[in-house]
């Protein structure tokens, strides 16, 4: 079976980019435009793995994993943030609210699939 | 890779508005952390699929543009007027680097250099307060890496890692895909099973890796869990030959792979699951939607035309269903006409910068307001609406709003007021351009259109006449050429555009206080609703909107001004009747009022007009045919449709109707049109569809059309005695 991964991103063209890369590796994906969207969908749907940017609307990256972090089902669930530049800040951030691992933009496809992988086992 | 960047060019048009509207708020002084925010993110996310893309320039100035925000987003810069207009400009940069881009041209180095430099200046004395330096993902590359270096890793993992998601059998696993991997369990830690928590980690590895990769890699391996763990990577044997850099060539590679996978991957997309709450259409396809639905509307209105023939025992059914068909007919053309329809806030939008250039051109001060921004309309209505709009704009920037010093003098603010504002009304865009200028200076206007033949010298003309002489083609305000507005379009071509559009355009200005200027437009240029009257053997229709009643009008109701105008009362005011057989010249038509039907119509502008018909037919709704691409605008008329039994009707343009008079040019005008019309009825086929009776009719209609066209003399005669017999004379009485 494969695995589900979901892409959370405000652009569409970084949505467009995560999702294409990883059906063409054989994920399945599951596309949100900001935290809220993300929320309502993984209420429905179970993701194996969540990549996230971090600064959107409505709801950003890091509130998403502190809410994923509270739910049961997505307690030990690989979340990964999407940030540009290494910014040691945001990664803080995102690991005190229990992001996985960062992909820093702009990642080519291999890197992504590496990444993925490395925190999904597949 | 291109069909991502379609997408991206189509979101950064998106990002670009967004950013454009955060920045207008900005320089109105509203540094609120989300109007910041947004623009932030607008730049940083056009930044991040340029760097996708490779567009190194567009990469590089929107970093330095995003710098500089960054710095306001998080309160160490609060940016004045002039560095929100820097702002600004910036963003037009990245607009016009990404327009190039997309058009495949080079970025000239020229382009925003200056504003690159500001950029940095401003950068650069902040980082002498803070220097946040983001750090690159630089690379320690001095280790020579050699083939089969055995490395011994410790890895103790804290309590807590598994809390973050991060599974350490996966980063074992991807150490073994480095190369030979031996793997010895650490379980000292290992409390009693009462001691057990089953999501906290206890035990470490040790590792023994043969691989050629070098330490980095390995390294990366642990990258997220660095910080949640105790690790040792140490290296075992002495190297015996270097081989460097090999795997970093490899890595370049990787860009070009999703080209040649795309193919495959189809179907795998395929089959993955949409969350995505709205997708993007091609246009075509919605077009060939709506020209579907078009074409079925016809098909429909035939079908309920051949029902109304059938024996009752037989029609009652079918006709219940066709009542059923009619109904969802319409429904889902409402539907299709919803997917096409848009907020004119991406017209809106556009003004604030034109207005800046055009400001920054004259040097005038225009502050700018909208209303009514969510109001939708059709897109191919408001992309042709961009046009005009602007042009309108830069006139009322150019010509409308004064000086400062003008304005100052006059007693006003020195900024000048442009409020630009959408509604709809009676199933039309209603869009007025408020401006707080001059107005119209009606005296040079007159007599500029004078010296330029424009109206007859001695023609009288009320003050909104004058004022909408400024849309005569040859007419231009300015009195040289300007920069802005000038360029030799005048408003004439705005009109020209308008019109074309099935829309109007009016001025009207209050000297010294301003101008008005109102755009009404269709909302859609595909169907409407429309009253089907006759007259004669002619069919018209007229737009339902339009209709207020109709009636059988007493004999005391029509009278004749000494102008040979006919008017009519109707609910207590004088309206004018116009006979359409008169306008059109048919000459089979009911010539008695009294006898035939007046149809009181309403034109968007309020003004009240009756027209004289034989009979109404029905009420339904009508495909658009344009006129004008088959063949040209003739006054009166809109544009043409095709009925139920497949016969061209005219429809009627209630507003040109208005300023009619009968001359032999309509009516030649109007008998080639319906000509013209006639041969490209392209859908229902009429084979068997119609009775004998009709078809003799219409070999009648053909010799009159001819006959008219010959006699166009006794049709002129007609028109100054049009009552034949007695009963139409009496229908003419002349009331004074």
């Amino acid at each position: 079976m494969s695995m589900t991964v979901m892409t959370v991103d405000d652009s569409r063209t970084m949505r467009d980019m995560v999702s294409f890369t990883l059906k063409g590796a054989g994920y399945q994906v599951l596309e949100a435009e900001d935290g809220v969207e993300a929320l309502s969908i993984l209420s429905s749907q179970k993701a194996d793995i969540v990549i996230t940017d971090l600064n959107m609307p409505n709801m950003d990256g890091i509130t998403l994993i502190k809410e994923l972090r509270s739910k049961a089902d997505y307690r030990a669930t690989p979340i990964l943030m999407l940030t540009t530049e290494a910014d040691d800040t945001k990664k803080a951030a995102g690991r005190e609210a229990g992001a996985t691992g960062w992909i820093v933009k702009p990642f080519n496809p291999e890197k992504l699939l590496a990444v993925v992988k490395k925190v999904g086992g597949i | 890779m291109d069909q991502f960047k379609q997408t991206y060019f189509e979101e950064c048009e998106d990002r670009i508005q967004d950013a454009e509207e955060g920045l207008s708020m900005m320089l109105d002084g509203d540094l609120d952390k989300d109007t910041v925010n947004r623009v932030f993110r607008a730049i940083h996310s056009i930044k991040g699929g340029a760097g996708a893309f490779a567009f190194n320039q567009i990469v590089d100035f929107a970093h330095e543009f995003e710098t500089v925000l960054d710095f306001v987003r998080e309160g160490k810069l609060t940016p004045d007027r002039d560095m929100c207009t820097l702002f600004l400009r910036s963003n037009d940069v990245v607009a016009e680097m990404l327009s190039l881009e997309q058009s495949k041209k080079t970025i000239p180095e020229s382009i925003g250099a200056n504003l690159l430099e500001e950029l940095r200046t401003i950068t650069s004395s902040m980082k002498g307060e803070s220097a946040p330096a983001p750090s690159s993902e630089a690379s320690n590359n001095d280790h020579p890496t050699s083939e089969n270096f055995t490395w011994s890793i410790v890895f103790r993992p804290h309590e807590d890692m598994l809390k973050t998601g991060n599974e350490p059998y996966f980063i074992l696993q991807a150490l073994k895909e480095l190369g030979d991997l031996k793997v010895t369990t650490e379980t000292d830690n290992l409390p009693s099973l009462h001691d057990i928590h089953a999501e906290h980690c206890f035990i470490g590895w040790r590792l023994t890796l043969k691989t050629s990769a070098p330490e980095e890699e390995i390294r990366e391996a642990f990258d997220f869990v660095e910080d949640l763990c105790d690790l040792e990577i140490a290296k075992q044997n002495v190297p015996p030959g270097d081989l460097p850099e090999r795997r970093k060539a490899e890595n370049r590679r990787d860009s070009d792979t999703p080209q040649a996978r795309r193919k495959e991957d189809r179907d795998a997309q395929e089959n993955a699951p949409k969350a995505s709450k709205s997708i993007r259409v091609d246009l075509d396809r919605i077009d060939q939607l709506v020209n579907l639905v078009g074409e079925m509307v016809i098909a429909q209105s035939m079908l309920q035309e051949q029902v109304r023939w059938l024996p009752p025992e037989v029609g009652g059914k079918i006709g219940e269903g066709v009542e059923h068909l009619t109904r969802h007919m319409r429904d889902l053309q409402e539907s299709v006409m919803a997917v096409r329809a848009q907020p004119i806030k991406s017209v809106f939008t556009r003004m604030p910068r034109i207005i800046r250039e055009v400001c920054a051109a004259v040097g005038k001060d225009v502050r700018l307001t909208t209303f009514g921004e969510d109001t939708e309309v059709d897109k191919t209505v408001l992309e042709n609406l961009i046009d005009p709009l602007t042009h309108m704009i830069r006139n009322s920037v150019d010509h409308g709003v004064e000086t400062p010093s003008e304005r100052q003098a006059a007693g006003k603010e020195p900024y000048g007021t442009i409020e630009l504002s959408a509604r709809h009304r009676s199933g039309r865009i209603i869009i007025e351009i408020t401006d707080d200028g001059k107005g119209i200076n009606r005296s040079a206007v007159l007599k500029k259109a004078q010296e330029k033949n424009l109206i007859p010298a001695d023609h009288q003309l009320t003050d909104n006449e004058i004022d909408n002489l400024i849309f005569k083609p040859g007419f231009s305000t300015a009195d040289k050429v300007s920069e802005v507005s000038g360029r030799g379009v005048g408003m004439d071509v705005v009109r020209k555009n308008v019109t074309s559009l099935g829309g109007r355009i009016n001025v009207a200005s209050t000297p010294g206080k301003g101008c008005v200027m109102t755009l009404s437009l269709p909302l859609t240029l595909a169907v409407m609703d429309g009253m089907v009257v006759s007259v004669g053997s002619q069919r018209f229709v007229l737009p339902t909107i339009n209709i207020i009643e109709s009636f059988r009008p007493p004999h005391s109701a029509v009278s004749k001004l000494s102008n040979g105008v006919n008017v009519i009362i109707a609910r207590g005011d004088y309206v004018r009747l116009v006979p359409l057989y008169n306008i059109f010249g048919i000459q089979d038509a009911v010539l008695n009022p009294e006898e035939g039907l007046v149809i009181l119509l309403e034109s968007d502008n309020g003004e009240k007009l009756a027209v004289m018909v034989d009979d109404v037919l029905g009420q339904q709704q009508v495909v658009i045919k344009s006129l004008e691409t088959n063949y040209t605008n003739v006054k009166g008329i809109s544009a043409a449709t095709i009925l139920g039994n497949g016969d061209v009707a005219l429809i009627l343009d209630v507003p040109g109707l208005s300023s009619m008079n009968a001359s032999i040019d309509i009516i030649e005008e109007y008998q080639n049109a319906l000509k013209a019309v006639g041969q490209i009825k392209i859908t229902p086929t009429k084979k068997g569809g119609k009775t004998d009776e009709e078809s003799a009719q219409e070999e009648d209609n053909k010799e009159d059309e001819s006959a008219e066209a010959n006699e166009t003399n006794a049709i002129e005669d007609n028109e100054d005695h049009p009552p034949k017999d007695e009963d139409a004379e009496e229908g003419k009485l002349t009331h004074e």
